[in-house]
């Protein structure tokens, strides 16, 4: 009896006591962040733009509103304690779905940006990461979408173009290649074009900070030579005609032989594909028109991919990895003694095409 | 050794039936026990020395946690008793009780660490404005009414937590979209006193199974008990190889050591469409992993108590509550914490070495008693 009495009470008690440990704030109470971008101003300060969603209009059939907020501080905090004072209600960065930085700034190092996203534990680790040509402030406030926030529309492209061609990217995949030995990290490169964004290409960054570029174009390339995916298409010129295929697999396997400055990389890549436009029907008349095909996709793959390597070892930098995948296959690895042999390091690239179907005509 | 003179003597601990428990309790109680709030974070620390090597320590350190099991279970069939009566017959009255306040000790230590660093993992992630003290009195009021329910409540609150347990490690799926699994060759690459060291980092995520020494009276069939509570620890160390290799896989090496919360900050990349921050469900649901783990550490820790004095046990509960309140309330920063951690792994890494000291001694004192 005694017993009952007092368990009731704690229990009533808990009721009570447990809605209120904490000052709470609701949805609508507060600004949510969904793209903060950065851009660099000197050597010291950096003015950071935010885009909040208006919610609550859309019932009335008015457009998407969004609020835009932009500050000039020191760091990051700073920025966004600037910001905090231009808003009413507090700023929550729970949802940020896109970080932003321009070319000055990736140039000048995203090293104080990465860390304040990576220690902050409202931050996601899927969100995305970009490099905007010009200004992100004017990148940010550009009216994309009636429909749409921004943040959608952005994440939306970026999202939609790494089931493609993009190599995929997030926070987490940038951190990892960050801190990694042996793994220098890439973010989609961004451009305003009037009223719609278009991917231009890859950042290249070494250590944090943007050094190289490449064209959106060679991205299917940078795309097999660095994953595993089942999408993309690439064209290619084939007796003056141009033929497109679609790749329904591809694999890419990096090996390391030798050891010390005796080492060579052989990188191994297998793609199964389709053909998905020919240009002139007569081309694919007999099946020897198809080896003839696949030989010349693989010729064209593995000279891009040449160049593409060529050109990273010029640069110095590994967005493939393959500091990574010589410390795993060497034991006793020792990352100055890579980074002194990687840009002579002889990379041997063999591509296998396979082209399975040829689409509903013949 | 036959059975029936077990029984007698857990009768003589006087245990009436309708408080014993099913063998396969022991399971449970061994794995809500091994599991709790160091599974969050421990990667960083196994592969501070052996690097991703680590995942053999957790081997190697699950293998010598079967051996100590099964010392404890050879201490304790030999004794027919429990920790309280073994010291009393190894050291005598007063040495042996000044033993068992010791390890009584130990588990409010035990119990205070995992309840300070569960509130510093809300602090961090979800309430930096969290007033520690309310919700160290509200944690303990709920652990005070589990553990007033008597041991069997316990037991209940153990199953219920491996359960709800289970579903979580389902979202290891995630981050292996995005694993990396060359990151764990070379194999063996480290050197074996590496590994070793890391072995001992390991042994102390697994604490928990030293309480045994307590509860063993309260099992009905200590026999078929013994084949659950190694089931218990293999699962553990399932549970552990598995968190040590996905994070391994998902992290590079640089990576992991800043990372404080290995497995909470893995959760970060869960996504479901209906929830964004996948890690505050994930947290919460931790509570249950959590209040276990003080429960049984503050019932096994009163419980040494209640034998030694022959007094109440609630009378001491109240007590360690009282102190268990103080002192994570008066733990304030991200350092004395981490200290906490340090020192709490010390005092466990040296009750680890007491097994098979007190299993040898056991062994010797039976000898002698024989031959007389």
């Amino acid at each position: 009896m005694n017993s009952n009495v007092l368990r009731i009470l704690l229990l009533s008690c808990f009721v009570f006591l447990l809605t209120a440990c904490v000052p709470s704030t609701s949805v609508e109470d507060v600004d949510t962040i969904l793209i903060a971008g950065y851009d660099y101003i000197d050597d010291e300060q950096i003015r950071g733009t935010i885009s909040i969603p208006q919610f609550g209009r859309l019932e009335t059939g008015g457009s998407m509103k969004e609020k835009y907020l932009s500050s000039t501080a020191n760091t990051v905090k700073e920025v966004h304690a600037k910001l905090q004072t231009k808003s009413s209600k507090p700023l929550t960065v729970g949802k940020l779905a896109l970080s932003l930085y321009n070319e000055e700034l990736a140039q000048n190092g995203l090293g104080e940006v990465l860390d304040n996203l990576g220690r902050d534990p409202q931050v996601g680790r899927d969100i995305i990461l970009g490099v905007v040509e010009g200004s992100t402030e004017g990148f940010i406030k550009g009216k994309y979408s009636e429909t749409e926030t921004a943040a959608k529309y952005l994440t939306g492209l970026i999202r939609g173009n790494m089931e493609k061609n993009f190599p995929t990217t997030n926070l987490h995949q940038f951190l990892y290649a960050y801190h990694a030995k042996g793994m220098d990290g890439y973010l989609p490169l961004l451009a305003q074009e009037e009223n719609y964004v278009r991917l231009t290409g890859i950042a290249l960054f070494q250590d944090g900070k943007m050094v190289h570029s490449i064209p959106f174009s060679k991205s299917f390339i940078f795309k097999i030579l660095k994953e595993k995916f089942q999408q993309g298409t690439q064209e290619v010129e084939f007796k003056n005609r141009h033929i497109v295929m679609e790749n329904i697999g591809s694999s890419v396997k990096y090996h390391v032989k030798g050891k010390g400055s005796d080492s060579k990389v052989r990188i191994d890549i297998e793609i199964t594909g389709i053909i998905n436009e020919v240009s002139s029907l007569d081309v694919l008349q007999s099946p020897k028109m198809v080896e003839l095909m696949e030989k010349r996709f693989e010729k064209f793959f593995q000279k891009q991919c040449e160049i593409m390597v060529q050109d990273f070892q010029e640069y110095n930098i590994d967005p493939l990895g393959l500091g990574n995948t010589y410390n795993s296959q060497v034991r006793g690895f020792d990352i100055n003694k890579w980074k002194e042999i990687y840009p002579s390091l002889p990379i041997e690239i063999n591509v296998g095409v396979e082209i399975v179907e040829t689409g509903i005509v013949s | 050794m036959s059975k029936i003179t077990r029984e007698n003597e857990a009768g003589s601990l006087s245990i009436p039936e309708n408080l014993l428990v099913t063998s396969s309790s022991a399971f449970f109680l061994i794995n809500s026990m091994q599991v709790g709030v160091g599974i969050l974070g421990f990667e960083r620390y196994i592969a501070r020395d052996a690097g991703y090597d680590g995942w053999i320590s957790i081997l190697i350190a699950g293998g010598i946690l079967h051996i100590l099991l099964w010392m404890i279970f050879q201490i304790l069939e030999d004794s027919k008793g429990d920790l309280v009566s073994i010291h009393r017959d190894v050291f005598g009255k007063y040495a042996g009780h000044f033993l068992s306040i010791i390890f009584s000790l130990y588990l409010l230590l035990l119990s205070v660490t995992v309840l300070r660093t569960f509130i510093e993992v809300i602090q961090v992630w979800i309430f930096p404005r969290l007033n520690v003290w309310i919700f160290t009195f509200i944690f303990l009021s709920i652990i005070y009414y589990f553990v007033a329910g008597g041991f069997r409540v316990v037991v209940a609150i153990c199953l219920i937590s491996t359960v709800l347990g289970l579903p979580i490690l389902l979202l290891k799926y995630f981050p292996i979209q995005l694993a990396n699994v060359e990151n764990l060759f070379p194999v063996v690459d480290h050197s074996l006193s590496d590994i070793l060291k890391s072995v001992k980092t390991a042994t102390l995520s697994f604490l928990g199974i030293e309480l045994l020494l307590i509860y063993y009276p309260f099992l009905k069939y200590p026999q078929s008990s013994r084949k659950w509570a190694h089931f218990g620890v293999f699962f553990t160390v399932l549970i552990y190889l598995g968190s040590a290799l996905v994070s391994f896989v998902y992290y590079n090496e640089d990576q992991l050591q800043h990372m404080i919360w290995a497995t909470i900050t893995l959760w970060k990349i869960v996504e479901f469409p209906f929830i964004e921050r996948f890690e505050y469900v994930g947290i919460a649901m931790w509570v249950y992993i959590i209040i276990p783990n003080i429960c049984l550490a503050l019932w096994a820790a009163t419980r040494v108590l209640k034998r030694i004095f022959k007094c109440r046990q609630k009378k001491f509960l109240w007590v360690y509550f009282f102190i268990t309140f103080l002192a994570t309330g008066l733990l304030g920063d991200r350092q004395s914490i981490d200290l906490l951690n340090k020192y709490t792994g010390i005092v466990g890494f040296y009750v680890l070495l007491y097994i098979p000291v007190l299993f040898i001694l056991t062994k010797l004192v039976n000898k002698v008693r024989n031959r007389k």
